[in-house]
């Protein structure tokens, strides 16, 4: 049986509030600078690094390394960026690219998280269910995620990109770098794969 | 698309799910769009179907972006301030 989630504030119902979110940012940036709106979206872009990490690479390990380079590549390029929807296609192209990269450099220096702060590296490597996930709730979001990562890396991050993100098809081609035909294919493939993952 | 025209309604029908995707992705037009809700009125395979099609398109929104752990995003707040403070300082 599937798993039970509410479904009234489906992406294909509602346009994802991320893209005005970060429009009202940017202004604020542009104003202000490094204030408030800076923190917020610096934080954000951890938060996206994190899921990338978790439900695309299959490995929060990852995730280290890619919420460390997306929190230093979107400082560098936020006040540079003036339209929100370019932003957005930007920070996810930059993530993937963070995550993939992160993932390579540990493939060939095991040792490369050594280097960071170890305590908040095994924080935020932890993959397992924490007190948080132990609740009926959690349990679900835990099922949920071993599900979406048996889908095969393509899948996932198309899947990732429109139904968990809410990017649109023509951003998430834009993103992946493929046409949104190959796009729209795989994301109906991914469904049909996941809605077997969660029977 | 070849729908409900060509396929009867069926215990067995055989209109895979990610003819559902597409439905709800808004990829049909209104013509095809109208064949595929005269189709679900018949078919209960189907009308399972697109629920479940609805239903992971609504785990992956709720329980995909609930993911990260309180004590990640805290984590995430601390260095983005501890940025910004380097660069003020």
């Amino acid at each position: 049986m599937l798993i039970a989630l509410e479904m009234a504030h489906s992406p294909l119902n509602h346009p994802h509030a991320d893209s005005s979110r970060y429009a009202a940012l940017l202004a604020e940036i542009g104003r202000d600078g490094d204030g408030p709106a800076m923190e917020e979206l610096l934080t954000d872009v951890q938060a996206l690094a994190y899921r990338f990490s978790l439900l695309v690479c299959g490995n929060a390990s990852d995730a280290e390394d890619a919420m460390q380079d997306a929190l230093l590549q979107t400082y560098k390029s936020a006040r540079r960026i003036r339209k929100p929807d370019a932003f957005r296609t930007w920070l996810y192209r930059t993530v993937k690219n963070s995550c993939l990269m992160s993932r390579r450099t540990a493939a060939h220096e095991p040792l490369h998280l050594a280097s960071l702060d170890q305590d908040r590296a095994e924080e935020v490597a932890s993959a397992a269910p924490n007190p948080e996930e132990q609740t009926a709730a959690g349990e679900q979001r835990y099922r949920f995620r071993e599900a979406f990562r048996s889908l095969p890396r393509p899948y996932r991050l198309v899947a990732f990109l429109r139904d968990v993100e809410g990017l649109s098809t023509r951003e998430v081609a834009d993103v992946v770098g493929i046409t949104e035909a190959n796009a729209k294919q795989r994301l109906h493939r991914a469904r049909t794969l996941l809605r077997k993952a969660l029977a | 698309m070849s729908l409900a025209r060509k396929r009867p309604a069926s215990a067995h029908c055989r209109i895979t799910p990610a003819h559902w995707s597409q439905f709800l992705e808004g990829e049909f037009s209104s013509a095809e769009c109208r064949r595929c809700e005269t189709h679900l009125k018949a078919c209960a395979d189907c009308r399972l179907a697109l629920k479940g099609v609805r239903q992971v398109v609504g785990a992956c929104h709720t329980a995909g972006r609930r993911a990260v752990p309180v004590a990640v995003k805290a984590i995430a707040r601390q260095r983005a301030r501890a940025v910004l403070a380097r660069r003020r300082g």
